[in-house]
């Protein structure tokens, strides 16, 4: 009994150990972006700050940084690449299920395809697509592609859940005289919607996250995604405004915390979903 | 709405001919937009890659064919071989740290109260996306950085250093980075693992009198093998494919020190422009990343099945 | 228990998103120049342009010289009725990748900037770049130019740029400093070595040497081959005539090592910025003596409330060597006029306009440069000063590292020297891994 009671004690003081050392780069970080430039570099990370400078940093990233516009754009980017690849996924996974093309399982295959190269093997080419074709740097272009990367991981999840949706009720319809469109829409969806929630945010914040694509098919400020904004923030400022480029990172942190903090267990849900595919 | 019950009617009322051609033609719309997008955006691109891995090309003259002589080349270039070791130091750390540290805290946490607010601190970091960990870490590890005005306050001076700029020390730190951010994740798919596994062995195995260790050895780690494996291999795909937080942080310097073969392909091609032999690396990786993936789709049919 | 987590959550995000939106509103609200985001970075809006006028695109990567590019495209708009505006690139990887992919295509930038010599070469060679002779031939023909300029844009005698900043590199040191401890700048090597170690007794570092931003390496590099070796065997070395494993290199590797090993130069961890740990502060505040760099950093230094002549001053590196002429490295950034451009003929106007004499005078003024065009005084004393110095002494003119010998030997050799910076002992391995380097590229070529 008191061993128990002995090893559990030990078992939080690890614990809390833990906590204490994950939390600190991000306390520090957050510290010194409530600083005063002169400040931060006057004292030491960890000592408290004296005024409150946290809004000026804020909005030095911002604007001056040019991390606004950048937070805006990839706003658009993740929600609607993220619907967009989720409404071409369903419809597609619909098919597979529901509606037997020939060699379904070959179609699945082929668009999964899209999922287990290593992101560098798109690079070249599609930059000189992007080029060649009036997508470059446009904001239109990068949409598109956060749609297309997002699909496969989309249908892979969505084809395990449709299958899983009983066919007594979709024989009922059918008598009822619905059509394929109105099986998807009335049945397939509604009966889907925690899996398709979960991987909004899922998608979400992959897309939100990305750095690669987003300085590779896009240049100028005015459709850079956030993580390229910040990328360029900590080359550019990285040792002339410690606190404006920290607070930007925090700035670019927002959404997806948010989404974690008020939406875990979805994520959470969508995780499981990644890797079980149940 | 009433488009579907129009639907309907002119379904039964066209011709069996047309009626079967519909049938057979519908599906492929349903697929058409997601063929479409991943064909443009993603096969397309991959295939050319391919193609352009047997080339010799600038990014301005035409490429030109010059057959596997990129492949022979990989083999020669000390930067490749520097990078290839790099890349099986992340795959081997990632498997140590963020794994095994994965499995180990939700292994406890399992065990001690307030499941949701470990959870919450674990997986933090991973929240905050790649870049902006990097951005962090650059902060904590600048010779002027965090770590150094600690160690000089604790009297440990001695062990500052500019971390960044020598080997290799900026490939430890960056682990540590790519640790503190990762574990989180690792921690709950385990978590749903272990809270997935039935008591009764274990209970019984209590009343045989085993011991916390053995337990978890000879009963709780055989259970959670399907979880395992899929771990296993997405953190053995996702760490050969880590680039954001080694460009944000060294670039892969000094001297090409701490790149990986991700951030060579970059730097080959972008920076060097020696397009096709970036494209020979980013094939390769691709056939090592796809056989990885084999094996993890394969645990999860079996899973299915 | 459940409920109450979900409670707890319900608050947190009403805060966190009201807390959220108040400042989303309050930052997009708050014009761009708001006071407390004018420390830097704001960049000052240049004036519209009138509607009539045509503005054409420049491409660079300079984007802390945007705002002067941005007045020399308005000039250019009022002098010659068509201007530019500047399109900056954050950082010079996607830069390179980005026009080069674009100049074959009708995308390709107006004009852009780009680097001199052998990376200028395969630019030119792909039809990229416009031919620009004509307009050189006018300003030779009236003097204003020298045609020594032209040569690092030349390729089969025809001239492909326009030079968009020319630049010699010295050693600047800081002047307050060297006055309090009744200091001179060195006229000869030994006076040199004497003022490091004069230096160093004080508790000051006497040079700034980085890694940062990896180019910066090839600085000492260079200096150790032309003060030692000579600009002969420099050359050679450049169009691989000489090898980096001769003697002359082995040398000059070594005097560089012998100087680390004193301590002459800063840890190469330090930032090219302006943070706590950077090259402009320590220079500024008096904790490193000098700093070898392009003339084009009096810029920083001027922008730092810096006073040319007072608070710094810049000499040229004594040869080690005493039988050595005198010699000094340049660099000259071209501007380039994309032949596929869909404003051909517009950019060649501004090209032939940048060379004139009112255009250089206002550039070399925004900047601090010196200018290419005779007519065009400089107006930066210590700028005039080193002109002055290539005068007196008839110092030999050498393209600095970076352009003057093929891509692919400079990428690989900024690698090692960064490697050596960080292990000194190792430079005969350097210098072997160059050489390599070297062999594939000329049996290449």
């Amino acid at each position: 009994m008191s061993r128990k009671h002995f090893s559990r004690g030990m078992l939080m003081l690890v614990m809390t150990f833990l906590v204490i050392l994950w939390m600190t780069p991000l306390f520090i970080t957050f510290m010194t972006a409530l600083k005063t430039q002169k400040e931060a570099g006057a004292t030491l990370p960890w000592q408290l700050p004296q005024g409150f400078a946290l809004i000026d940093n804020l909005r030095w990233a911002w604007s001056a940084g040019k991390l606004g516009q950048s937070f805006v754009q990839s706003m658009l980017y993740a929600g609607v690449g993220a619907a967009l690849a989720i409404v071409f996924a369903s419809l597609a996974g619909f098919a597979l299920v529901q509606l037997r093309p020939s060699r379904p399982f070959g179609w699945f295959l082929l668009i999964y395809a899209g999922t287990v190269f290593p992101f560098q093997m798109y690079l070249l080419p599609l930059f000189y697509l992007y080029q060649t074709t009036s997508l470059y740097d446009t904001r239109i272009g990068l949409l598109l592609f956060y749609t297309a990367i997002a699909i496969p991981f989309c249908l892979f999840v969505l084809r395990n859940h449709f299958t899983t949706i009983s066919q007594e009720i979709i024989e009922a319809a059918k008598i009822d005289g619905l059509s394929n469109f109105g099986i998807y829409r009335r049945i397939y969806i509604p009966l889907s919607v925690a899996a398709i929630s979960a991987l909004f945010l899922f998608q979400f914040t992959w897309i939100w996250n990305d750095l690669l694509f987003g300085i590779t098919l896009a240049k100028s400020a005015d459709v850079r995604p956030i993580m390229a904004g910040l990328a360029g923030l900590q080359g550019i400022y990285s040792s002339q405004n410690t606190p404006g480029v920290l607070a930007g990172a925090l700035l670019a942190s927002v959404p997806t915390i948010l989404i974690f903090i008020l939406l875990g267990r979805y994520l959470l849900r969508g995780m499981t979903l990644a890797t079980s595919g149940e | 709405m009433n488009t579907e019950t129009e639907t309907a009617v002119i379904y039964r009322q066209s011709p069996a001919k047309l009626h079967s051609f519909r049938n057979w033609v519908e599906p492929y719309l349903y697929l058409f937009p997601a063929v479409l997008f991943v064909g443009v955006f993603l096969l397309y691109p991959a295939v050319y890659t391919f193609y352009i891995s047997f080339t010799k090309w600038d990014g301005l003259n035409p490429p030109q064919f010059i057959g596997l002589q990129n492949y022979f080349q990989i083999v020669k270039e000390p930067v490749f071989q520097t990078s290839l070791r790099n890349t099986l130091i992340w795959v081997v750390a990632t498997l140590l740290f963020p794994v095994m540290l994965g499995l180990m805290l939700a292994v406890f946490v399992n065990r001690i109260p307030l499941q949701g607010f470990y959870k919450s601190v674990f997986y933090l970091p991973y929240a905050i996306s790649a870049t902006s960990g990097a951005v962090i870490w650059g902060f904590m590890l600048s010779p002027v950085g965090v770590v150094n005005a600690f160690l000089r306050e604790v009297g440990l001076g001695g062990l500052a250093r500019s971390w960044l700029i020598i080997p290799p020390w900026n490939t430890i730190v960056m682990l540590i980075a790519f640790t503190w951010q990762t574990t989180g994740t690792n921690m709950i798919l385990f978590l749903v693992g272990l809270q997935s596994i039935p008591t009764d062995p274990i209970e019984a195995a209590k009343l045989d009198g085993a011991n916390a260790f053995q337990i978890f050895r000879h009963i709780t780690l055989p259970l959670l093998k399907p979880i395992t494996t899929v771990v296993i291999t997405l953190a053995v795909v996702n760490s050969f494919k880590v680039f954001d937080l080694i460009w944000v942080m060294t670039q892969g310097g000094p001297y090409r020190s701490s790149e990986t073969l991700a951030v060579t392909m970059y730097r080959e091609s972008f920076v060097q422009f020696r397009l096709g032999f970036g494209a020979s690396i980013a094939s390769l990786l691709s056939i090592i990343v796809i056989l990885f993936s084999v094996v993890y789709l394969r645990s999860i049919f079996r899973q299915e099945s | 228990m459940q409920r109450n987590k979900v409670g707890v959550k319900r608050i947190l995000l009403l805060t966190i998103v009201a807390a959220f939106l108040i400042f989303a509103f309050a930052a997009c609200t708050a014009p761009a120049a708001a006071p407390a985001a004018q420390d830097q970075g704001t960049a000052a809006e240049p004036a519209a342009a009138p509607a009539e006028v045509k503005m054409l695109e420049l491409y660079h990567d300079k984007a802390s010289w945007a705002d002067n590019t941005d007045i020399m495209g308005q000039a250019a708009a009022e002098a010659i009725g068509v201007g530019f505006a500047s399109v900056p690139f954050p950082d010079t990887t996607t830069y390179q990748s980005t026009v080069r992919a674009a100049l074959g295509t009708d995308k390709a930038p107006d004009m852009f900037t780009w680097w001199s010599g052998y990376r200028m070469e395969d630019i030119v060679n792909s039809g990229g770049a416009e031919d620009l002779s004509a307009i050189w031939d006018k300003y030779l023909a009236s003097g204003e130019y020298t045609p020594g300029i032209a040569s690092a844009y030349t390729f089969d005698g025809k001239v492909y740029a326009v030079p968009f900043n020319v630049a010699y590199w010295v050693v600047y040191y800081n002047k307050s400093l060297f006055e309090e401890n009744g200091l001179q700048p060195p006229t000869t090597w030994d006076e040199f070595m004497a003022l490091n170690d004069t230096l160093l007794e004080k508790g000051v570092t006497p040079l700034a040497m980085t890694l940062d931003g990896r180019w910066p390496t090839f600085i000492i590099f260079e200096e150790m081959i032309l003060r030692t070796a000579g600009p002969d065997f420099y050359d050679k070395l450049m169009s691989g005539e000489a090898k980096y494993t001769d003697p002359e290199v082995v040398k000059a590797m070594e005097v560089w090592k012998g100087m680390i090993e004193k301590g002459y130069f800063t840890d190469p961890g330090i930032s090219f910025g302006t943070g706590d740990n950077a090259m402009l502060p320590l220079f500024q505040n008096g904790q490193v003596a000098m700093i070898p760099i392009g003339d084009w950093y009096s810029a920083t230094l001027t922008g730092a409330g810096m006073e040319p002549g007072v608070d710094y001053g810049a000499f040229i590196m004594p040869n080690e060597n005493p039988d050595l002429p005198a010699a000094l490295f340049f660099e000259t950034g071209p501007l380039l006029v994309s032949a596929n451009g869909p404003n051909k003929e517009d950019a060649i106007k501004i090209a032939d306009w940048w060379m004139s004499e009112p255009a250089q005078k206002e550039w070399s003024s925004l900047m601090g440069f010196t200018s290419p065009n005779a007519k065009a005084e400089t107006v930066n004393p210590v700028s005039s000063e080193v002109v002055q110095w290539i005068g007196d002494n008839e110092a030999i003119a050498v393209q600095r590292y970076w352009e003057a010998t093929p891509p692919d030997i400079v990428e690989t050799a900024v690698d090692e020297f960064a490697r050596f910076m960080l292990n000194p002992d190792q430079y005969m391995e350097v210098l072997n891994s160059i050489q390599q380097k070297a062999d594939s590229v000329w049996a290449d070529r």
